[in-house]
């Protein structure tokens, strides 16, 4: 190979722009030959991205792709391939019905007879060798569906080591949904890559996993790059500093946050009175959860949410904390435990039922849960509503353009007309659209699943405003969130989930977010409660 | 809005019925005798049976689903029905009965399609294909002769004139092409049909019992294929165990051209009448000119596809249409 002081990987002015928000903003970034590096940043740094410009699935809006000293101004997933790059996604994208041989060696079957027929005997061969190097029992023959989502992981990444023999492997976010057994094995694999002068690209949101493979780590932070140090530089606290950004600098060690104690203490009590986080015994609980569990994605989860109170539910991905919304809403089943409502015990076991009882859910899934979007943003806004605005058949058109005009202005929505599709807003807006809608139902719980993802800054800042001087007027509010300082703008009381159970809880005047963000990776430091 | 801007996305909105007034206002400059009152109502009378077939097939759609079996209902419910009114028990079963079970069985075979589709997960296309092939079979097999004459109550729908000479059965269709946009449109009901239609999984999230919209869609396809069937029994005088063949594929056409969409979520029932109406009057301007059947059948071929053409275009115009408003809203602001 060429020079190896040379960076296998240069990135200059990279830019990805989406309507209505920036993912990334001049990002450069070198990676040497058979370094592994860390891409960190809290949700929505533009880590995703960034690897998906490197492997081709993602096309930049600006800036210029080097690797191996060859410049790529439109890099596509098979030139990414031919030039060396493999990426094992969060979700493993395996063909379901094909075989574990299949797949591995997809899209370039071995052949035989001047390259006309399929090779099958050597490609099973084959895939049962490599295979037994990643050290698992598997018979080549097994169908990739059946296997579990940390398998097929093992399964992408032998692929990108032994078939494709890439230069490049990029991890984006893989450990997140592995067993214990699973992450031993996927750390051998890397090891042994690393050792064979592999470069790998190693995305991820905890801390220590990073700090157990990396050589160098890049801290993003919404969508810019903060900076490149060593693993030797570097422990986890400074590094969680890093992540978080300059918040944590300007109060070191403070207990309370008097911005936000202010704010509380005036929406909520008499100014000057105590903080209602200190007076939890008065209020009523409106929802309570007892031990409720689901197996395989959560287990004995007990908190109760009063009336006017936001109570936030922060955890990695796959930590479960969407899963309890939806199981609360009942999208997903419940193996165990108790939901009561107003003090008195119920079954949620449809979104209809949920809703009849004054339960409302936010999709974390926008377009594919939230909206119809070949429907006009009227009949979106008013879905869940029609009892509201209908007569005894039909409905009082004249009572549904009041509402809708009343959600649009407490919205601030921006759009043609009532009568636009909703696929033609921009995403902050449909977003605003999709929180209108659980607006418009009254309801006294509201579940948000992550009701500021994927939208630019202003209009994030007018959804916290809402949920936060909105939603809570006479509800009880769940929220989860990507960024944990939305989190701690708007919550009363903060809920860390990490594998399924519940660590502990933050209340507003013990709010830090270096704190919070290491009790969600799994460690925490003094819990309440 | 601007002016301008509302006029062409009304337009755009209502496209199909600017078509069919184009084609019409041409065909009446060009083809001989076409804007005669007589043809204009020979036209109507000619689309009915279709644009029953158009509108079941387009509520699926907007279910976001399709149903291929239609064509066999079309046959198969009034040849139960008069087989029943004539051959097993002519006493019990007068020609109002036989109506009533002509209806119900086609309901009841929409049932069948969406019971499978909604709750045994089975896919639509499938489906609806083992279900045309099996009433048609089973048509064929208890039904290995023509059926007449019919019942003159029985034909009333489908051959009774009003005064003026006016076929009973224009508006009988206009009247339920009508209402089925009434509750489409303004009431909760139909607001939730479309929706589960555009997006199953946000609808069940919103709280819709989206199973209970398809199967719903099913039954409604179902009933109205049996109501084509009973037009279409009374024009001819009697059943045939092939009525209703080949008929499927330009009920997509109609309903395509009407709004619908295959993903869903999209059309009325005015916009599929139109399509109807202008299938109907596309053939009738061809024989009129003196052309052959079949390529009045490749002809409508060829409109189906200038129809989806069209439908691309008009997602682009609107586009462009929000884009240009989007500008000079930013414009406006700064």
């Amino acid at each position: 190979m060429s020079n190896a002081k040379e960076p296998i990987l240069t990135l200059r002015g990279l830019s990805k722009l989406y309507p209505g928000t920036v993912a990334l903003q001049d990002v450069d970034l070198e990676v040497e030959r058979g370094e592994t590096h860390g891409i960190i940043g809290k949700n929505g740094a533009g880590k995703t991205t960034l690897v998906g410009i490197v492997a081709g699935l993602v096309q930049p809006s600006a800036g210029s792709v080097q690797i191996n000293g060859h410049d790529y101004s439109r890099l596509t997933r098979i030139g990414a391939r031919k030039a060396g790059v493999a990426i094992v996604p969060q979700e493993p994208q395996l063909v379901q019905q094909s075989t574990v041989a299949e797949n591995l060696f997809l899209p370039d079957y071995l052949r035989r007879g001047h390259g006309l027929l399929v090779d099958w005997q050597t490609m099973h061969r084959r895939a049962n060798e490599i295979l037994r190097r990643g050290r698992l029992s598997l018979d080549s023959r097994t169908r990739a569906g059946d296997l579990g989502i940390g398998l097929q992981q093992i399964l992408l990444m032998l692929k990108a080591a032994y078939v494709e023999q890439a230069e490049v492997i990029i991890l984006d976010e893989a450990f997140a949904s592995l067993s214990e057994r699973e992450e031993a094995l996927f750390y051998e694999l890397i090891r042994e890559r690393k050792a064979a002068g592999c470069t790998i690209l190693h995305i991820s949101h905890r801390i220590d996993e990073l700090l157990e493979v990396c050589d160098r780590m890049t801290v993003l932070r919404d969508g810019r790059s903060i900076g490149t140090v060593k693993r030797a530089d570097v422990d986890k606290d400074s590094l969680a500093a890093l992540i978080v950004g300059e918040e944590s600098e300007l109060r070191p060690g403070a207990p309370t946050r008097p911005g936000a104690a202010d704010r509380l203490g005036a929406a909520s009590s008499p100014a000057g009175g105590p903080r209602p986080a200190d007076a939890p015994v008065e209020r009523t609980p409106v929802l309570e959860l007892r031990g409720l569990t689901r197996a395989e994605r959560f287990s004995e989860i007990s908190f109760s949410v009063a009336e006017n109170e936001v109570l936030g539910l922060a955890g990695l991905i796959g930590s479960g904390r969407s899963s309890i919304l939806r199981a609360i809403f009942g999208l997903e089943p419940l193996d165990a435990g108790e939901i009561r409502l107003n003090g008195k015990p119920v079954r949620l076991d449809r979104p209809t039922v949920a809703l009849r009882h004054g339960v409302v859910y936010l999709p974390e899934e926008r377009d594919d849960e939230g909206l119809i979007t070949t429907l006009s943003v009227k009949t979106n806004l008013l879905l869940s509503a029609l009892r509201r605005v209908s007569g005894r058949v039909c409905i009082d058109r004249a009572r549904e353009g009041e509402l809708a005009r009343d959600l649009a202005a407490q919205l601030a929505l921006h759009f043609a007309s009532f009568d636009q599709e909703v696929s033609e807003l921009s995403g902050g807006n449909r977003q605003k659209v999709v929180v209108g809608k659980v607006l418009s139902t009254e309801p006294q719980v509201f579940l948000l699943d992550e009701p500021t993802k994927g939208i630019d800054i202003a209009a994030k800042a007018g959804i916290l405003r809402i949920i936060r001087e909105g939603l809570r007027t006479n509800s009880a509010v769940v929220v989860t969130s990507p960024g944990l300082d939305d989190l701690i703008e708007i919550c009363d009381r903060i809920v860390v989930v990490h594998d399924g159970r519940i660590l502990g809880s933050f209340q507003a005047h013990e709010f830090q977010e270096e704190r919070i963000y290491k009790a969600i990776q799994g460690t925490m430091m003094q819990p309440t409660r | 809005m601007k002016r301008s801007t509302r006029i062409q996305m009304f337009l755009i909105e209502n496209l199909i019925w600017v078509l069919v007034a184009a084609f019409f206002l041409i065909n009446a400059a060009v083809t001989p005798r076409f804007a005669s009152y007589a043809n204009v109502v020979n036209i109507l009378y000619h689309s009915a049976i279709m644009s029953m077939l158009v509108l079941g097939q387009g509520l699926v759609l907007i279910n976001g689903k399709l149903d291929l079996s239609i064509e066999s209902t079309l046959g198969f419910a009034p040849g139960i029905a008069m087989l029943m009114a004539m051959q097993q028990f002519p006493e019990i079963v007068g020609p109002l009965t036989a109506i009533a079970i002509t209806l119900i069985v086609g309901g009841m075979l929409g049932w069948f399609n969406g019971f499978c589709i909604a709750k045994l997960k089975i896919n639509p296309l499938l489906q609806t294909l083992a279900t045309m092939i099996m009433i048609r079979g089973i048509l064929l097999f208890i039904f290995p002769f023509s059926l007449f004459p019919l019942d003159p109550l029985y034909r009333y729908a489908g051959a009774g004139r009003l005064p003026g000479n006016i076929p009973v059965s224009i508006p009988l269709i206009l009247i339920i092409f009508f209402i089925l946009n009434l509750v489409l449109q303004y009431t909760p009901f139909g607001r939730r049909f479309v929706a589960a239609g555009g997006n199953a999984r946000a609808s069940h999230v919103s709280g819709i019992n989206v199973d209970r919209m398809t199967i719903y869609a099913f039954v409604l396809a179902g009933v109205l294929a049996a109501v084509a069937g009973l037009l279409a029994a009374g024009r001819q005088g009697s059943i045939s165990n092939s009525m209703g063949e080949g008929m499927v594929l330009l009920s997509f056409a109609g309903a395509l051209m009407g709004g619908a969409s295959l993903q869903g979520g999209k059309g009325t029932p005015l916009g599929m009448l139109g399509g109807a109406l202008l299938l109907g009057m596309f053939s009738n301007s061809l024989n009129l000119l003196g052309v052959g059947p079949s390529l009045i059948y490749a002809s409508k071929g060829a409109l189906i596809f200038v129809a989806l053409l069209l439908d691309r275009g008009r997602i682009r115009w609107r586009g462009y249409l929000l884009h240009k408003e989007q500008l000079e809203a930013l414009e406006h602001r700064s």
